[in-house]
């Protein structure tokens, strides 16, 4: 009985060795793009957080408005961080007063640098015609990171 | 076949090590992102507890006001009205103070009703830092509040038209709500004036006239006999040369405990002159205010004095010379509790006195003026200006560890004159 190999012995162990490297190289390229795209994604994720860490801004001040038959809110807020601070939206009572009115130093959004002050100017006449004395106004000022601060105050319009 | 092992297990083990070592490597730079990223939160937990330890606490009167008082330079054309806001830092760590809010809840002038003489900040008043004199700006270099400074000034101003409610006492409290903001983003706010402590809201301390004294009487130059006529409240001429002629019995009592020996109280020209010949002072020199007041105890029961504390301000009117350039003085200086004189006896500073309702005592207080309290600013005052005034402000601690604040009036509106002198 003669046994015919279909390749001789040579042969076999070179293809045996270039499948393997074949192999061995997929493997290294596919875990080196994943290793990239993870310390890649690691790295923004920490600067992320670390500028969302550095972020701060603070409601120092508000003041109700009432010239005439107006209704605003003067809002004054600092950044006292180590970062800009990019401010996209300002909610009162969960209204969201995505443009503030005329008056103000800033209209949303707005980016405020470091050691910066903003005065926004929210206009009431949309969205709350009435406020009136003794009503109580949640203000959250939300920035572009994630970051917020919040204020509440009480309504006093003088003479009523 | 051996061979051939040999050769695969080598393949193997270097691709098995060229894996772990991209993982490691991976697992290091994760790891160098994740402490900076620490370092970061660390950096700013620690702002923040610098933050929560920041304590700013007004020190009374708060703020002080002198309608002669204004100030030219810079952009205050024609001029801007000068307060002086007293604050203390009861923290460890120094604040710098980035804007202040006044809102005045009573948009009354400080003239109390006289058209145009000026305007609250009805509409909420801002005042940044400033280098220089600016209207709605405070000075910059006033800015910065030591750890533990007591009474810092921060020097403010307003333009020629407004002045703050109550701004020359009205009787009421409360009327502007001051904010000061910090550059750490705290906020500290208190109403003024401010109101009196004590049982409920009132004050258990009253005052009657509060009045100067001064150690000695040896210089014939002070006597009242002296003093020019046109001098307000001052009689002229009628006085013993070599002694001053507004003696008080209640200061030689205070002297009769042996603490400090004879004081005489002396009326407003003598004062003036005193204090101008105080300076310029050299070496050791110095001279001595003694400042009596008398409190009287309004409530139920008995309070304790054990200390306290009296500030001096001495201000320099508008005239035609004044202000210019230079020109305006404001000197606050400030001393100790020297005692308490009650039923009798003179209670040194430090031991409690304890004063019985509805009875009154006398406090005295001494200021120390050396020559480094004021003496390139008192020869800035040009030759020939009379003081406006001199405010006296006291603070006194009761024993239960509550503050007392009271203020003594003007003594050209409130210096004893002795009858008969």
């Amino acid at each position: 009985m003669k046994h015919t190999l279909a390749v001789s012995t040579v042969i076999a162990n070179m293809m045996m060795i270039t499948i393997t490297l074949g192999l061995a190289a997929i493997l290294i390229a596919w875990t080196g793009s994943t290793y990239g795209l993870f310390t890649s994604g690691s790295q923004i994720f920490y600067a992320q957080r670390g500028q969302a860490m550095q972020e701060r801004f603070t409601v120092e001040n508000t003041f109700f408005n009432t010239t005439g038959t107006n209704r605003r809110l003067l809002i004054f807020v600092r950044n006292d961080g180590a970062e800009q601070v990019n401010i996209v939206a300002i909610y009162v009572n969960g209204n969201n007063f995505g443009t503030t009115g005329s008056g103000g130093t800033c209209n949303v959004p707005v980016t405020i640098p470091v050691a910066g002050v903003c005065e926004f100017n929210v206009n009431f006449q949309s969205l709350n015609p009435n406020p009136k004395t003794g009503d109580t106004l949640y203000v959250i000022v939300a920035s572009a990171r994630g970051n917020r601060a919040t204020y509440t105050l009480r309504v006093f319009i003088p003479g009523t | 076949m051996r061979s051939r092992r040999a050769v695969s297990s080598m393949i193997g083990g270097i691709i098995v090590l060229t894996l772990f070592l991209s993982a490691l490597s991976v697992m290091v730079f994760i790891s160098q992102q994740y402490d900076t990223y620490q370092s970061t939160v660390e950096n700013m937990n620690r702002k923040d507890i610098d933050a929560f330890s920041e304590n700013l606490v007004p020190v009374y009167p708060g703020l002080y006001y002198n309608s002669n008082q204004t100030e030219t330079q810079g952009t205050c054309t024609p001029y801007c009205y000068v307060y002086v806001l007293y604050v203390s830092n009861d923290a460890a760590i120094g604040t710098q103070i980035t804007r202040l809010y006044i809102n005045s809840t009573d948009t009354r002038p400080y003239s109390q009703g006289a058209a145009g003489q000026g305007v609250g900040c009805g509409n909420l008043c801002s005042f940044d830092a400033s280098s220089a004199p600016q209207p709605f700006h405070f000075l910059a270099s006033s800015a910065f509040v030591n750890p533990s400074e007591y009474s810092h000034q921060i020097i403010f101003y307003t333009n020629s038209t407004y002045t703050l409610p109550c701004s020359q006492s009205c009787g009421a409290y409360g009327l502007n709500s001051i904010a000061m903001v910090t550059a750490r983003g705290r906020v500290f706010s208190f109403q003024w004036p401010i109101p009196p402590t004590g049982v409920a809201t009132v004050s258990y301390l009253t005052t009657g006239v509060m009045q100067i004294a001064y150690l000695g009487s040896g210089n014939p130059g002070y006597a009242s006999a002296n003093e020019p006529a046109a001098v307000s409240r001052g009689s002229g001429g009628t006085s013993v040369a070599g002694v001053y002629c507004h003696s008080e019995s209640n200061a030689t009592k205070v002297a009769t405990g042996s603490y400090y020996g004879n004081l005489w109280f002396v009326n407003p020209w003598a004062t003036w002159t005193i204090f101008k010949d105080a300076f310029p002072l050299t070496g050791a020199n110095h001279t001595q205010f003694f400042v009596v007041a008398k409190i009287t105890n309004n409530q139920g029961g008995p309070i304790v004095i054990t200390r306290g504390n009296v500030w001096l301000q001495l201000t320099v009117p508008q005239t035609a010379n004044n202000p210019s350039p230079g020109a305006m003085v404001i000197l606050t200086i400030g001393g100790p509790l020297v005692g308490t004189y009650y039923n009798g006896a003179f209670t040194p500073a430090g031991s409690q006195t304890t004063i019985a309702s509805l009875t009154s005592a006398l406090l005295v207080y001494r200021i120390n003026i050396w020559s480094w309290v004021g003496n390139s600013q008192i020869t800035q005052v040009p030759s020939g200006v009379t003081y406006s005034g001199m405010a006296t402000m006291t603070n006194d601690q009761e024993g239960g560890g509550s503050t007392a604040y009271f203020s003594g009036s003007s003594l050209l509106d409130g210096l004893y004159v002795k009858s008969g002198c």
